[in-house]
């Protein structure tokens, strides 16, 4: 996917009100936006809503776009306020929800995404990059998406692909410094390490 | 280039090469250039090969993420389609998740029963524990939703598996259609009893991983839990 499929003229005739070309047009752009509601949402708020909310807003407010140069950057803004926003509705919703079920309402809320299935250094990982400042969190996740490319993140990002590059490369090396400073915390903290320590100083 | 990579430098300084190549690397589109630059950088510090090896691991562990972020979102479609069983699947999901009491599988049996039977209109559940079936009942494979519930229930309660439903369903999402009408989403409680040989209490290890702990069930010992 080195450019879009859907051009300029189907972003129009969507602007313009026509449903199928709005539905292609939200097909090819859905991944990225969950990608960008990943990169703000609260831990708690769950992606499938807020990707809900934003397919509403798209249905709502695209007629709202001036020209199909802007509809990405539009879309991106849309996601970023989304997560912002309705994310921390969805929280005390949810929270409110745990407690009508019964559950154990103290338990910590955990990262909704792939909580099954994802591997914990995955998880590890996200949680680093999740506490990357936002200029460099959006590229980085969005070049893991299948094929994406800068040229897109740029169109995405409105930003030269030069500076795409850029961050990514710098919010990759970020991103490894955090891992490995994680990583050396959880070492310091673990029982293990108490233990020894404990077992050092009494000798 | 400048080699400054510290992350509080200002934003649009340019990466280091030694970041912009390990950075191509990983993605795939390190140029001939890019690779002799690399080995030369390599030969001075090898220190080069498990920073590379790391950021290629990073890349792929995001990448298992974004795959299922990905397939999240393969399943939203705009609003006014039908509803979408996928979405609600996942709600189902993080219910059973939330469960507390693993109890072999009979939990999971509870919610799979709630929510596979959504009634279309009324949340009144009077009669649903009411006791004959009725006697114009239908197959299951031909009922409506409302009658399979109705089905479920009235033979669960005579099998002493269903004591009934919890009243006043609770309402989880209220969203507005296109067509000026709304979706509402809510959660149907059924009250079912089953007697099992072992239950188990989830709790977590001293590492914070979940475990299943089997609770002590000898009546001699213990009067209730």
């Amino acid at each position: 996917m080195s450019e879009w499929s859907t051009d300029g003229s189907q972003i129009q005739a969507a602007i313009g009100g026509d449903s199928d070309a709005l539905s292609a047009v939200w097909r090819e752009h859905r991944r990225w936006v969950a990608a960008i509601l990943l990169a703000h949402k609260p831990r708690e708020a769950d992606l499938e809503d807020l990707l809900q909310m934003v397919a509403m807003q798209v249905c709502r407010k695209i007629s709202e776009v001036r020209e199909p140069g802007a509809f990405r950057p539009w879309l991106r803004m849309v996601a970023v306020n989304t997560a912002r926003g309705e994310g921390r509705k969805t929280t005390r919703r949810r929270r409110g929800m745990l407690r009508l079920v019964g559950a154990q309402g103290s338990e910590p809320i955990r990262e909704t995404i792939g909580e099954q299935v994802c591997s914990e250094d995955a998880r590890r990982v996200l949680d680093a990059a999740l506490q990357l400042p936002e200029s460099y969190r959006e590229p980085v996740l969005m070049r893991c998406l299948k094929n994406m490319s800068y040229k897109q993140i740029s169109a995405v990002l409105d930003l030269p692909e030069t500076t795409i590059e850029t961050r990514i490369a710098r919010g990759r090396r970020m991103l490894r410094e955090m891992v490995e400073m994680n990583e050396r915390r959880v070492e310091q903290d673990s029982p293990a390490t108490i233990a020894t320590a404990t077992t050092g100083s009494r000798r | 280039m400048n080699n400054d990579s510290t992350p509080d430098a200002p934003i649009e300084m340019p990466a280091s090469d030694r970041d912009a190549l390990i950075s191509r690397v990983v993605d795939g589109c390190a140029s001939a250039s890019d690779w002799n630059s690399f080995r030369a950088m390599a030969a001075d510090d090898q220190s080069i090969w498990s920073e590379l090896a790391v950021a290629q691991r990073q890349y792929e562990s995001l990448s298992e993420i974004l795959h299922n972020t990905s397939a999240i979102a393969d399943s939203v479609e705009l609003p006014g389609g039908a509803v979408r069983h996928a979405h609600h699947q996942n709600r189902l999901d993080f219910v059973s998740r939330w469960g507390g009491w693993a109890a072999a599988a009979a939990i999971l049996l509870v919610w799979v029963a709630g929510m596979n039977t959504q009634r279309g209109g009324s949340m009144d559940s009077a009669g649903m524990t009411a006791g004959l079936l009725p006697t114009g009942a239908k197959a299951l494979n031909s009922a409506t939703p409302d009658e399979a519930m109705d089905q479920y229930m009235t033979a669960g309660f005579q099998a002493g598996r269903v004591v009934g439903e919890v009243p006043n369903p609770i309402v989880i999402e209220t969203r507005p259609m296109p067509d000026g009408s709304f979706e509402v989403l809510y959660l149907r409680q059924i009250l079912e009893r089953k007697v099992l040989s072992e239950v188990y209490r989830e709790t977590n290890d001293e590492f914070g991983n979940p475990i299943a702990v089997p609770l002590e069930t000898d009546p001699k010992r213990i009067k209730s839990f």
